[in-house]
């Protein structure tokens, strides 16, 4: 698979190539889309806030500094957006979550995939009982698979405070999914 | 270690946060405690629970989405593409011009110097208070002791 090169985007993007800007959005959109929906908990909002996310990373790309990663830089706009969202529109992740699941675009359910849903749906249920850090925290690391380190630069924070949220998430979780594990 | 603090290891043992030594003594304290080997094999399975979640994709259409609002905006006259800015060698090519028309304004601005102080000579007092365009004069009258003065002078 080939890497994203973030230098050669920004170089093209800073002389004026606009299928520069497209390429990062095709690149990363399954990837923004997906931490909107487990923040925002359902497919629509989260449609939304994606878009939103990278206008707001077009808006922002010429000041971007390449001693960071592009890839956390657009993870900082994602989560920020989705926190912005939260506090306009006071959803909850508990409320929304399981009904939406079922109208998540190009999801087929087969029969043989009934336990992984309710497994999926459970989770959901557990991480919109956690708190908004720990919650976003633990997405972060185990829906979107960032490093300790990449965590740590999304959210501003120490490594040692990445550690310690995720051990407190994953114990709140164990509580909560019992009975799937 | 003791136990409170192999179990504040389990979660970067899980995610392969930990460095080798550290690494080493979890493994050694967990295959000794069957405590903290319950804890670490309850947090393991919380991890896998995710392994399973289906990662979701964007819809279809979202990067399209995307560039067609950014183009609505700036045909609106929305600040969207305000961060658009001229291509790199346009803004060297005005800074270049810039620089030239400064250089050609000091040049000018030299050569005004230079042709206004040309048309000036310096005061020579000799001269400006010599007499000698005039018909010298006895040397007795006012006039003949004045050449003597810039004589002196000189």
């Amino acid at each position: 698979m080939k890497k994203f090169d973030d230098i050669d985007l920004l170089r093209r993007f800073k002389n004026g190539d606009l299928s520069a800007f497209e390429d990062l959005v095709i690149e990363f959109q399954d990837k923004i889309f997906s931490l909107c929906r487990y923040m925002l908990g359902n497919a629509r909002d989260a449609e939304d806030a994606a878009q939103d996310v990278f206008i707001k990373a077009y808006q922002k790309l010429n000041d971007f500094r390449p001693n960071a990663s592009l890839y956390t830089w657009l993870y900082r706009i994602g989560v920020n957006t989705c926190l912005d969202y939260k506090r306009k529109s006071f959803l909850r992740l508990l409320n929304h979550s399981e009904s939406k699941i079922n109208s998540l675009p190009g999801k087929s359910t087969p029969e043989d995939d009934y336990r992984s849903k309710e497994t999926s749906m459970a989770i959901n249920r557990a991480l919109a009982g956690l708190p908004e850090k720990l919650r976003i925290t633990i997405v972060l690391r185990e829906i979107e698979l960032l490093s300790y380190e990449e965590i740590a630069e999304v959210l501003n924070t120490s490594v040692g405070t990445v550690k310690s949220r995720i051990s407190r998430a994953r114990e709140l979780l164990k509580t909560a999914l019992k009975s799937e594990i | 270690m003791t136990c409170k603090s192999v179990r504040e290891m389990i979660s970067p043992y899980i995610d392969e946060a930990l460095e080798p030594a550290g690494r080493d003594a979890f493994i050694s304290h967990i295959k000794e405690c069957s405590e903290c080997r319950m804890r670490y094999e309850e947090i393991r399975g919380i991890h896998a629970l995710f392994a399973g979640v289906e990662r979701d994709r964007a819809p279809a259409g979202c990067s399209s989405k995307v560039m067609a609002s950014l183009k609505a905006e700036q045909e609106a006259g929305m600040p969207a593409f305000a961060s658009f800015k001229a291509p790199l060698f346009l803004k060297f090519a005005e800074a270049a011009f810039a620089v030239v028309i400064a250089i050609i304004g000091i040049i000018s601005g030299n050569i005004l110097m230079m042709n206004s102080h040309t048309s000036e000579r310096p005061p020579v007092i000799e001269e400006s208070l010599s007499l000698d365009v005039f018909d010298p004069l006895p040397p007795d009258t006012i006039g003949g002791a004045y050449i003597v003065m810039t004589e002196v002078r000189r």
